[in-house]
């Protein structure tokens, strides 16, 4: 059941590469999507009932294909599926996909889930390599010519941080003989301190240029704006957090711990940060601004998942999808009513009462407010037993760096006058249904019982330590 | 039990802005900022008693976002407001994380304290409340100065371990009193002066959280009158608004044809100076009993200045014949509210009057008040300020000043009046001086 999330985008995609452009291929589309998205739930719902690894055809870790069907790979693909899903839909409304973006949709799927998913670090690569390519032929459009050169500028760096990263899984495999996490696990022992190093540095980089940290961020900024509203929706909610999942498991083997790299990735990751929300702050552009504003979260995500753990980056990154999914995949119609310009924000709400309910309830969730998840990634450290005091000073230095920009945009959007109910447009719709999600994830969070409910006792404890 | 009070407390305040809602918005508006005006009463009472920390700060940025879409028309006012309410919380919560880590136990407690004090509105992190609270419509300043400011200062009360920040918590809540005081007779605005007033009471709050464990009940008695006496106050004002399109110390006659709106105005100012048979009274004496072991001086300025302003407005009110009171008929949508906020404060009348040597005393410290809440209006009123220091320490004065530099004069709001600031300065630094001077000698 683990593989499903792989093997059924990935069959279904050279399904859909055969169909070309009309409306009864385009239902034909819709299915296959439909398909994918409810085999990935449906699969990441088993793995939830019963976190296992997994390990393809039965054969051994060190020969076989492993997968990780933990609670952190069956809720990213439940969330994947989710944003991708809506996505999806939407650009199939818009007119947006075609057999072969179809296709290259679904293959983008099936990568992201494998990336997640994976327990071996040459298949994280060739996951990784997928995402990029699909991504980037994603990107280039012929609304926006300018979009092929952001396409090309993505697959260099792509490129590059591809090698990097293989360059790293060849080091530590010259040295370990292994390439499966669990095996590595144990191995790493052996591998001389140089060398682990110089992995550690070659695959963070790899994984920082692709989640658009910095100097990654220089085919983020054009890549992310310049896409179609459902793509530019998918690249910053998903594809920039698959290899920050992957991350996850990656930074944490006990011998991968060094406290060097660590320091260097660290200060990469907070120069993200306070670059991400420097050129978010100084945008006119809504959709360049959210862009920016994508290098600072990925940022955030990097430094929790080195400094407070896989959970609270995972609630992070899982908030961040839920907020910039939907403004991205409301880009379109944004512009449509308003204009391009962060300013333009008044006029959404005369042009449409659904757009400016999901704006903005959109945009208060990126403030982070409760009971929406972004609010647990910054309630999450105070769970952490042992954190580092990185993780809650850089929530707080980045709570402080993003207000303006985004009460600005709130503003904006608060002050126009009054529209009325009309028919909502799909990318209206499912913006909304993503933004709710959030709220409702993070209302059960507040109301459910189990370790979120911490009382002051615990605090004291934590203190005392 | 005194969990239990507030969290009624919270209620009322709640359930008496629903009627208030729908005739200050009417119609559609009216419905909608009357449920949400009561749904964020009910989560600031959920988190009054709410079992963790992060729960009860999500259910307090849950009360805060809710009234910041009942400030939805005035978009400049719900950013600031927004805005603090996201850093109050995310300062909380990364202080409290911060404090957890080994060898940052001071600084964690620190940024989380700051964090709280900036929700509750204490000096010097208050100057976005008087702005809010006095340029909100009049039932979103009722919630917010009576329940969103009192769930702040309650949750830093438990959130805050004992004993820790007791002094940043004590010198916050001594300068609160006084800034809050000294702004607030200086104000010619009614629901700014309110607002200031409520900086003031907030004061007295740390204060007493300062004390700890000890100064509890106290602080949730204080908090409870607070909050009755203020949402009264704040309705009042704007049934005048509303009504007259004036400000209470602008309009003519301002209580023509509703009789309960001046009722209700004098149960609250009355309970505020700490009447007998008031909750006023009650929170009153438990107040000076917590803070008479930190000293006489400050037992005393915790008692008398934050009653200052509002005896201000009693004279003032009764100095102008109680603005042209007549009888009218009960409008029940505009009267309700005030009325059961004015009646909840007399509750304590049905377990009879205190004896007369408290209240005697009680008579003492109320004519203290007043006069010098006459005396300090006199002597301040006549003079002019060459600068207006608290928007130049907190942003608009900068703006102005540039303003000024460009050769272009700044518009100046009606009954915006300048007061003069450096007299304030002096006052309370030597007030300041008198607190210490007097803790000193009584210890």
């Amino acid at each position: 059941m683990p593989v499903l999330p792989v093997i059924l985008p990935l069959g279904l995609s050279f399904l859909a590469s055969a169909l070309g452009e009309g409306k009864a291929r385009g239902t034909l589309l819709g299915a296959l999507a439909a398909l994918a998205s409810l085999g990935s739930l449906v699969s990441s719902a088993a793995m939830l009932l019963n976190p296992r690894p997994y390990h393809l055809g039965g054969w051994p870790s060190e020969l076989g294909i492993a997968l990780a069907g933990d609670e952190l790979a069956a809720t990213s693909i439940a969330l994947f599926s989710a944003v991708w899903g809506s996505s999806f839909a939407c650009a199939l409304a818009r007119g947006q996909a075609s057999g072969k973006r179809g296709s290259l949709s679904l293959l983008l799927l099936a990568a992201i889930n494998g990336a997640v998913l994976t327990a071996d670090l040459f298949n994280l690569y060739v996951f990784l390599e997928l995402i990029s390519i699909s991504a980037c032929a994603l990107v280039a459009n012929e609304e926006d010519p300018g979009s092929f050169e952001a396409a090309f500028r993505y697959l260099i760096f792509s490129f590059v941080a591809g090698s990097a990263f293989l360059l790293g899984v060849l080091l530590l495999f010259s040295h370990s003989g292994t390439l499966n996490l669990a095996v590595l696990r144990d191995r790493l022992g052996e591998v001389p301190k140089g060398a682990l190093e110089l992995s550690f540095a070659l695959m963070a980089l790899g994984l920082f240029v692709k989640s658009g940290l910095f100097p990654g961020h220089l085919w983020l900024l054009e890549a992310h704006p310049r896409a179609q509203g459902p793509v530019s929706s998918v690249l910053s909610a998903l594809v920039v957090w698959a290899p920050a999942a992957a991350s996850a498991r990656l930074f944490h083997l006990p011998g991968l711990e060094i406290p060097s790299t660590r320091a260097v990735a660290t200060a990469l990751a907070l120069l993200s940060v306070g670059l991400g929300h420097a050129l978010a702050l100084r945008e006119a552009n809504f959709k360049r601004m959210l862009a920016a504003s994508t290098t600072a979260s990925m940022g955030m995500v990097y430094l929790l998942t080195l400094h407070a753990g896989e959970t609270a980056a995972a609630l992070f990154a899982a908030g961040h999808a839920l907020y910039k999914g939907p403004l991205f995949l409301l880009s379109g119609p944004i512009k449509e009513a308003a204009g391009p310009g962060i300013r333009g924000l008044r006029g959404i709400r005369p042009a449409s009462a659904t757009l400016w309910l999901a704006v903005a309830i959109s945009l208060a969730s990126a403030l982070g407010l409760p009971p929406f998840l972004s609010f647990w990634a910054k309630a999450f450290p105070l769970l952490e037993p042992g954190i580092g005091p990185l993780a809650p000073i850089s929530l707080l230095a980045s709570a402080a760096l993003s207000l303006p920009y985004l009460i600005g945009a709130l503003r904006s959007a608060l002050s126009g006058k009054g529209g009325s109910w009309s028919r909502p447009k799909l990318e209206e719709s499912s913006a909304l249904l993503m933004a709710l999600l959030s709220l409702l994830l993070g209302t059960l969070l507040l109301l459910g019982p189990g370790p979120l409910r911490l009382d002051s006792a615990r605090i004291l404890e934590a203190m005392s330590r | 039990m005194n969990l239990l009070a507030l969290e009624a407390g919270f209620a009322l305040v709640g359930l008496s802005c629903v009627p208030f809602c729908l005739w200050y918005f009417g119609g559609k508006v009216g419905r909608r900022n009357a449920a949400l005006c009561l749904a964020s009463a009910a989560s600031a009472a959920l988190a009054v008693r709410a079992e963790g920390a992060i729960t009860t700060l999500a259910l307090l940025e849950l009360s805060s976002l809710l009234l910041a879409l009942v400030l939805l028309k005035d978009g400049a006012l719900l950013s600031v407001y927004l805005s603090v309410q996201v850093m109050s919380g995310t300062a909380a919560l990364s202080g409290l994380a911060l404090a957890g880590c080994g060898g940052y136990r001071e600084l964690g407690v620190a940024v989380a304290t700051l964090g709280m004090l900036l929700k509750a509105g204490a000096f010097p992190l208050h100057f976005w409340l008087p702005r809010v609270h006095g340029d909100a419509p009049a039932p979103a300043s009722a919630l917010l100065s009576s329940v969103a400011v009192a769930g702040g200062a309650m949750a830093l009360s438990r959130l805050i371990p004992p004993g820790e920040a007791s002094g940043l918590l004590f010198w916050s809540g001594a300068a609160s009193i006084l800034w809050g005081t000294g702004q607030g007779l200086l104000q010619r605005d009614s629901k700014r002066a309110l607002a200031y007033s409520t900086v003031a009471a907030m004061g007295v709050a740390l204060v007493l959280a300062s004390r700890g464990e000890e100064g509890r009940l106290a602080l949730s008695a204080h908090l409870l009158a607070h909050a009755l006496y203020k949402a009264t106050l704040f309705m009042a004002v704007g049934v005048v608004e509303k009504s007259s399109g004036r400000d209470l110390l602008l309009a003519r006659d301002p209580f023509r044809g509703a009789w309960p709106i001046p009722v209700a105005m004098v149960v609250a100012i009355a309970s505020a100076l700490g009447t007998p048979a008031t909750i006023g009274f009650s929170s009153k004496e438990l107040s000076k009993e917590a803070l008479l072991q930190v000293g006489k001086g400050m037992a005393l300025l915790a008692g008398v200045a934050p009653t200052v302003v509002l005896g201000r407005l009693l004279a003032l009110l009764v100095a102008g014949g109680l603005g042209g009171l007549s009888s009218g008929a009960l409008n029940p949508r505009r009267d309700l509210g005030v009325l059961l906020l004015s009646a909840s404060l007399l509750l304590p009348i049905l377990a009879g009057l205190p004896p007369a040597e408290r209240a005697r005393a009680w008579a003492g410290e109320a004519a203290l008040a007043l006069k010098l809440s006459i005396a300090a209006y006199l002597l301040a009123r006549p003079l002019a300020r060459p600068w207006d220091l608290e928007d130049l320490l907190f942003g608009r004065g900068l703006l102005r000043m540039s303003r000024l530099l460009a050769g272009r004069a700044s518009p100046e709001r009606e009954g915006d009046e300048s007061p003069p600031y450096p007299l304030a300065i002096l006052a309370i630094s030597l007030a300041l001086l008198a607190v210490a001077v007097a803790n000193t000698a009584a210890r």
